[in-house]
């Protein structure tokens, strides 16, 4: 099971990177979310799949072959690590199509090559009023 | 050690900037209690890191075991000299940037949850540092990765979306590799604490297959402290943040990467082998790519990004070279160049505020018109170089002759040459724009008004450079001790396992 | 010794201040401080000269053997008295040179930090000291020579001189270092020649100590940077540029030479380059017209002179040194200081506007004249010994010694004749057209050129006294061994006479030919094109250029090549780790049988991923990729992690749902991968090779039995221990708990970022924004129970989790979802009033409460999170469940304001 595990892992990774390699970024997104999932499995992978039950025990004992928990616990966090950080390249992803007007990759990146901008003058009037506003939540 | 370990101050470095981001999340809409509570969180957590560089000092490897559980059971968290040290400089460097950031500025990100963010991110940065286990430094890499996120997009704008899109990806990518780096530790060695690996491969009885993922989490490392050929991120990113969000990346982020790399490389191989020559060839690659890159640009954080490539490079050569020697010129680079970055970036944040642009052909009468400014510029500028009697000399000193003792003629040829570069790139920066009139006129320049607490930020960090410079000794005590400390893994294992190592 | 400097350095700090507060007179007050350093080491003549050396030292920094050590010896002192003493008439001399100028304070504070830098250079015993002071002299020269820094002249000559003696700084810092390795000393006076030039390492300690000293000294082909450093205010021509700064070359060749100079390749070097240099600036010298860099160019003239002189190793050659140091720091600082007085008054310096200048100016005019007679090296000034004594040298060396003789020859002559062009063109002969009315200057402006040019008067003919107490122990110092010295005017008709006469005629000869000689030298202006400037600056570009591109490969903005890099670094180290853990071992690697269901799932995952990866419809993509996640979730489900498995639905939902959000509002997706079909193909090469890298490290790290006992102990303890039968859970809030701590809070600071850019909350109050996504009423009757039912078994898997699948992490999930379905059905604000709590007040909760229950183990004097339990009434409870509520309130928290901001922002 193991192998086959490892080779799902290495397609879906290279499914992944070629989506990473798109020239649209709603795909690019979408890289990161597979390539996850492939970790996820090479993760648990790792653990071996030694076990035939779920890694509970009780007052009668531990199970004879109960799968490897920490493995597991490691990839539960790491899928809602994951799902946050989706969701704050989603808002990233929502954002640029607002503010470039496109989502090709390259035509949105190679703007951060661009000049600095002029700074904008200090304001005169209020200096401190709006400036010093901590952010709305 | 017959005492208990002191519980509470091993995990202050966490929990200090943990509760300070807690509060400025639940105290919301009052930016002066925000700022207030920011402030004070970075002074304690300084404290607490000077506490722990005392305590390291005094008593050697302190450990605690997170949970009450034992290793390998539960997670370790160990502060030695060289972790202490880092905490000690983050807090240091993290109060400067919140009082960096409470100067007038119109950048839209002033504001904006930035406190809250910078604490979020101190807790990974803290963590990255404290904790001896592998799993869990990934989830703390995790914690200062997001914060670095929020932060570097905070304030928004096209130029500064697109450089995000650049560092999140390519940040995803690192992390990711590292997540399954450290997974396949596990599978391979069966632990994930570091001490225990140590003992593993001390003992030989590692299992060969953990190599590979060790290997992997090394690259994972590597993009994170941006070296050859993986730093392009870093060049493409940090320009576009806000200026007090790109000096704290600046000192701190790549350092964390850097610093995983002393620890997992001293402790799994202190014997100089393969890993430590490859090493060697990405630190001279690294140095030189990086400063020749700096060389080219004509934006004072562009020059300054390119620069920290290349500075890193110095950090791996000692790691690579492997001897006490080099690990403490690596440890003295370590502590010089954190505060010497930022606060380089902190001068160049005011003076563009000043002139109204960070474009150097657009900069200029800077020398003529603050000369506070310039002389706060020329400290970290000439350290930087590693102009004597300032910080930067010591370190790039003890490489050099680290890397001469060592026979290793190419990596001490390739670091003095970066050298004369990083000189010839400070030097543009003060020609145009500090020496030149500026190209619109003297009457162009805008009021220092409101600049106080920036000032006040950086004169503190060139203090300390000049202070690591004159009192080079006592510095560099210290950093020979932990680099002692560093080339013994045995007093690492005893210390978190409780058993002789090897 | 650190006293004298201390007293320069304190004087520098308070510089600029007191310059402000008394005017030009702040210089009276500050040359006091070089004076005392001159009054110092003059008192020390009669130790020294007796053969002591007065030695300080001071640790500095122990781990790497630098002392901040001082020693006085002949040598030291001999340059010790040029700094402080030239230093004092330079400081009233730029007090009125400067008078208007409005950073006067601020030149002060450079002059008299370069004043310490120099003295400390001369001074320092310790090898890193030295070297320390060497920098400094440097980055103050740099300040200097910009100091008119709105001109780009200025701006220029200073960076090359930065770069120029800063690169030869480093070579010199390796030297230095190899040299310390090689004598195991790290100071001078305990290096010895049996351990320096026997070692190994000699060759590459010569090549790096002379590049370092020849950079400094101006050697050819260094010397382009000396007089571009005219662009500097005269005082610093004066001082820095030929009495001082650019010496510390030749001080240091004099102070190595005990212990470095026995082999051949010492001397020749030395010779060979000093000569070249001699020639060089004094044909330069002719060329030029500027007062200022005709001094220049005869000072570099002078340095090749000096090592000339080093590199005989003769006695003479030895004395002739010594005393052309003096002599020449004494008339050339003379000489530059009168320029400079003549510019102040006449307003120019060409040569061609200047004449008859004695009527209006008779004491600078003085003072040139008398230096220049030392300069022209004429009897009976002090110049004129150690124009004699360097034939002397010269001729005892043989063959090698007669070709430089030659040299030594011509460039006297020139410089005789550079001397004259000074002293007749501009003061003699008729006046010349000047911009502005020439007057005599000022007296602290000419009291230093003639202080100094009567110096060299007196030296010159009271000249046992400076045998007996200056030169005698300065040449002991520079010497292999003892030297018999004795200094004379007259000894005789000797070669060097001769040599002396052939040069004065020469010199004569050449300045009444002077006007042929220029213009048969601008016929080889080929020559004169190539000069050091011009390709300086071709050498400058094309760094720049090569730098550019060297930028260029990784500032192409484009996040496809980071990415393909990156990929394609990381394929490459990974298969090396692989090889180095010597490969898959054991093939095929242990495994265990294979699941159906599992085997189903990962076709499922390839199945979604790969359909995502081809398909352009915005559902269908939405579709692929819940598709990918459900068969990982399944995998997961096969393979016994049903905790895993309800967390990968559940997230995978709500992943479905906001890519749904967030898509609708996108264009549809133009093309697939990328057009050009080279690119493709690269793509597809990076991916695979990824693929198969992952691959192979995963199957290599898995190739042997898992080792340890973590699994087994973590399941004997859970229930003992961690009061769970969960496993999973339990190490989540106990065993690992310090992992989840971190993991909440990467949740809620993406949650916070996230929401941060997705827009604002006062959208709200935009009467659009409240509408439900759904407007079907008869399904949102069925939305409140269920949302109600659900958000009750979110506790319910709260509660149960320690035990049963479940937990804060999954119950966070299920209870976002339900807040999910509310916003959607009945709108964010409806969903927003039923929450209560404003959702980032939820994660602050939330990460509070779980850091918290890990303080409560601190009370104990536990560790941090360590667990505490009671068990009221048989129910066990614990921190470890308060910390679960923690995870749970942040989860939910964080994952309702993402949404919130999410759709306020949607409609």
């Amino acid at each position: 099971m193991e192998i086959i595990a490892a080779i799902t892992a290495g397609i879906l990774v290279s499914i992944g990177v070629w989506l990473l390699l798109d020239r649209n970024l709603v795909r690019v997104v979408l890289g990161v979310v597979v390539i996850g999932n492939a970790i996820n499995i090479a993760v648990l992978t790792g653990g071996r799949f030694n076990g035939t039950t779920a890694p509970f025990t009780s007052a009668a004992g531990v199970p004879e072959l109960a799968s490897n928990p920490l493995p597991q616990a490691l990839v539960l966090t790491a899928i809602v690590i994951g799902f946050a950080l989706f969701v704050f390249a989603l808002a990233v992803l929502k954002r640029t199509w607002e503010l470039h007007g496109t989502t090709a990759t390259d035509r949105v990146t190679e703007v951060a090559e661009d000049d600095a901008p002029d700074l904008a003058p200090p304001a005169l009037a209020t200096p401190s009023a709006p400036a010093d506003r901590e952010g709305r939540r | 050690m017959s005492t208990a370990p002191p519980h509470l101050l091993l995990v202050a470095p966490l929990l200090v900037p943990l509760a300070t981001a807690i509060l400025c999340l639940l105290a919301g809409n009052r930016p002066r209690l925000v700022q207030s509570l920011s402030v004070g969180g970075a002074a304690l957590l300084a404290a607490v890191g000077l506490a722990l560089v005392h305590l390291a000092d005094r008593d050697g490897i302190l450990v605690s075991q997170m949970s009450g559980w034992a290793a390998p059971y539960g997670i370790s968290l160990v502060v030695d000299r060289l972790s202490a040290a880092m905490v000690a400089i983050t807090g240091i460097i993290a109060g400067a940037t919140v009082i960096y950031a409470l100067a007038h500025d119109t950048d839209p990100a002033r504001g904006k949850d930035f406190h809250l963010l910078v604490h979020g991110l101190l807790v990974g940065v803290c963590g990255a540092f404290v904790t001896g286990d592998v799993f869990n430094l990934y989830v703390w890499f995790e914690v200062l990765l997001v914060g670095s996120f929020a932060l570097i997009v905070l304030g928004g704008g096209k130029r500064r979306l697109a450089g995000t899109v650049v560092y999140l990806f390519l940040n995803l990518l690192a992390t990711l590799l590292f997540l399954l780096a450290a997974g396949l530790v596990y599978g391979a060695a069966g632990t994930l604490n570091m001490a225990g690996l140590a003992q593993q491969f001390a003992a030989g009885t590692a299992p060969p297959g953990v190599q590979a993922a060790l290997v992997l989490m090394l690259v994972a490392f590597s993009i994170k402290a941006a070296l050859f050929p993986v730093f392009g991120w870093l060049p493409a990113s940090y320009h576009v943040a806000w200026t007090p969000v790109s000096a704290l990346f600046a000192g701190l982020l790549t350092k964390v990467g850097v610093y995983a790399l002393i620890r997992m490389v001293t402790l799994l191989w202190p014997e100089a082998g393969l890993i430590h020559d490859v090493l060697l060839w990405v630190a001279c690659a690294t140095m030189l790519i990086g400063v020749l890159g700096a060389a080219a640009q004509t934006e004072v954080r562009r020059i300054l990004s390119f620069h920290i490539v290349s500075q890193v490079g110095y950090m791996v050569l000692g790691l690579a070279l492997a001897t006490p020697l080099a690990l403490a010129g690596a440890v003295f680079y370590l502590i010089h160049h954190i505060v010497v970055k930022a606060n380089l970036f902190f001068i160049g944040g005011i003076a563009a505020r000043l002139t109204g642009s960070e474009r150097l052909p657009a900069m200029g009468g800077l020398y003529a018109h603050s000369p506070w400014l310039a002389l706060l510029f020329a400290i970290p500028a000439l350290s930087l170089a590693g102009i004597p009697p300032l910080s930067g000399f010591w370190a790039k000193f003890v490489l050099v002759r680290a890397s001469l003792d060592a026979g290793v003629w190419m990596a001490a040829a390739v670091a003095l040459v970066t050298g004369i570069f990083t000189l010839l790139s400070m030097s543009k920066i003060w020609n145009e724009a500090f020496l030149k009139a500026h190209p619109a006129g003297a009457a162009a320049i805008r009021s220092s008004r409101g600049q106080g607490p920036a000032m006040w930020a950086a004169a503190g960090l060139a203090a300390i450079t000049i202070m690591i410079g004159i009192g080079a000794g006592p510095v560099m005590d210290y950093a020979s001790a932990a680099a002692a400390q560093l080339s013994d893994p045995r007093q690492y294992i005893r210390a978190v396992l409780g058993v002789e190592g090897g | 010794m650190l006293l004298t400097l201390a007293f320069i350095v304190v004087a520098m700090l308070f510089a600029p201040s007191l310059s402000r507060a008394l005017d030009a007179r702040a210089g009276w007050l500050l040359a006091l401080a070089p004076l005392a350093g001159f009054v110092w080491m003059l008192t020390q003549l009669p130790v020294v000269s007796s053969g002591g050396v007065v030695l300080e030292s001071y640790a500095w920094v122990p781990a790497l053997d630098v002392a901040l050590s001082f020693r006085l010896d002949g040598l030291s002192l001999l340059f010790g008295l040029l700094v402080t003493g030239i230093g004092t008439l330079i400081v009233l001399y730029a007090g009125s040179y400067l008078s208007d100028h409005h950073h006067l304070g601020r030149f002060y504070a450079y002059l008299l930090g370069f004043m310490a830098a120099m003295l400390g250079l001369v001074l320092a015993d310790d090898l890193i000291a030295l070297f320390v002071f060497w920098e400094l002299t440097s980055v103050m020269s740099f300040l200097l020579i910009s100091f008119q820094h709105e001109n780009a002249v200025s701006r220029r000559a200073a960076l090359q001189a930065l770069l120029i003696t800063g690169g030869g700084g480093l070579a010199l810092l390796a030297g230095l270092i190899l040299l310390g390795t090689a004598a195991d000393s790290w100071q001078f006076s305990t290096l010895t020649a049996e351990a320096v030039e026997g070692h190994v390492l000699y060759p590459a300690i010569l090549v790096l100590v002379l590049l370092g000293c020849f950079t400094k000294s101006a050697q050819v082909p260094f010397h382009l940077w000396l007089p571009n450093a005219m662009a500097a205010p005269t005082p610093v021509s004066a001082y820095l540029h030929s009495a001082t700064m650019v010496k510390a070359g030749v001080y240091l060749l004099a102070r190595l030479n005990p212990v470095m100079g026995g082999s051949a390749g010492w001397g020749t070097t030395l010779i060979v380059f000093g000569a070249a240099t001699a020639l060089v600036g004094a044909v330069l010298a002719l060329r030029q017209t500027d007062l200022k860099r005709i001094l220049a160019y005869t000072t570099v003239t002078v340095l090749g002179q000096l090592t000339m002189l080093i590199g005989t190793n003769t006695a003479y050659g030895l004395q002739a040194f010594v005393i052309y140091i003096l002599a020449h720091s004494l008339y050339k600082g003379a000489l530059f200081m009168a320029v400079g007085s003549i510019d102040h008054a006449t307003g120019t310096r060409e040569l061609t506007r200047l004449g008859g200048l004695i009527r209006f100016m008779p004491l600078t005019g003085a003072a040139v004249a008398l230096a220049a007679f030392s300069n022209a090296g004429l009897p009976p000034f002090f110049g004129f010994i150690a124009k004699e004594f360097k034939y002397a040298g010269l001729i005892e060396l043989g063959p090698l010694g007669w070709i430089t003789t030659v040299v030594m020859i011509v460039t006297n002559a020139l410089l005789l004749t550079a001397a004259g062009l000074i002293f007749i063109r501009s003061f003699l002969g008729r006046q010349g057209a000047y911009p502005r009315h020439p007057h005599e200057v000022s007296v602290f402006m000419w009291l230093g050129p003639m202080t100094l040019a009567i110096g060299g008067f007196l030296l010159g003919t009271f000249n046992n006294v400076a045998e007996v107490w200056l030169v005698n122990s300065a040449v002991q110092a520079v010497a292999r061994g003892p030297v018999d010295v004795h200094l004379y005017l007259w000894g005789g008709i000797t070669p060097a006479v001769i040599a002396s006469l052939l040069t004065i005629s020469l010199g004569i000869l050449a300045y009444v030919k002077r006007h042929a000689m220029r213009r048969w030298m601008t016929r080889w202006h080929t020559i004169w094109q190539i000069s050091g400037d011009l390709l300086w600056d071709r050498l400058l570009k094309r760094v720049f250029i090569f730098a550019g591109q060297i930028a260029d490969r990784f500032q192409h903005g484009s996040l496809r090549q980071h990415i393909a890099l990156l990929a394609l670094a990381s394929s490459v180290f990974a298969l090396l780790g692989v090889a180095l853990a010597g490969g898959i071992t054991a093939w095929p690697p242990v495994t265990s049988p294979i699941s159906w269901a599992a085997s189903a799932g990962c076709i499922l995952a390839i199945t979604g991923a790969g359909a995502a990866a081809a398909m352009r419809d915005r559902i269908a993509l939405v579709t692929a990729t819940g598709a990918c996640g459900l068969g990982v979730a399944l995998f997961f489900l096969a393979i016994n992690a049903p905790d895993v498995a309800i967390t990968q639905i559940m997230v995978e939902t709500l992943t479905v749902i906001f890519l749904a959000l967030v898509l609708r509002k996108l264009p549809p997706l133009q093309v697939v991968g990328s057009r050009n079909s080279k690119r493709r193909r690269l793509h597809m090469v990076v991916s695979v090779l990824f693929g198969l890298a992952f691959t192979a490290v995963l199957l290599t790290s898995i190739a042997g039995p898992l080792p340890g006992d973590i699994a087994a102990w973590y399941l004997a303890n859970s229930l003992p221990g961690g009061h769970g039968a969960n496993v999973v859970n339990v190490i989540l809030v106990d065993f690992r708990a310090f992992d989840t701590l971190g993991e909440i809070l990467v949740v809620a600071l993406a949650s916070i970022a996230a929401a941060n850019m997705l827009g604002g909350r006062s959208a709200r109050k935009d009467g659009n924004n409240g509408n439900p996504e759904f407007g079907s009423v008869l399904l949102r009757q069925g939305i409140k129970p269920l949302a109600g039912v659900l958000i009750l078994v979110s506790v319910a898997l709260l509660w149960r989790g320690h035990n049963l699948p479940g937990g804060g992490f999954i119950g966070g999930l299920v209870a976002a979802s339900a807040l999910v379905i509310l916003a959607l059905g009945y709108g964010v604000p409806t969903a927003r009033k039923l929450l209560r709590i404003h959702p980032p007040r939820l994660i602050g909760v939330g990460l509070a409460l779980a850091a918290g229950a890990g303080l409560i183990g601190l009370l104990g004097q536990q560790p941090f999170l360590s667990s505490a339990w009671i068990a009221p009434g048989g129910l066990a409870l614990g921190s470890p469940l308060l910390f679960d509520v923690g995870v749970f309130l942040t989860v939910l928290g964080s994952m309702v304001h993402m949404l919130f901001r999410l759709l306020e922002k949607e409609a």
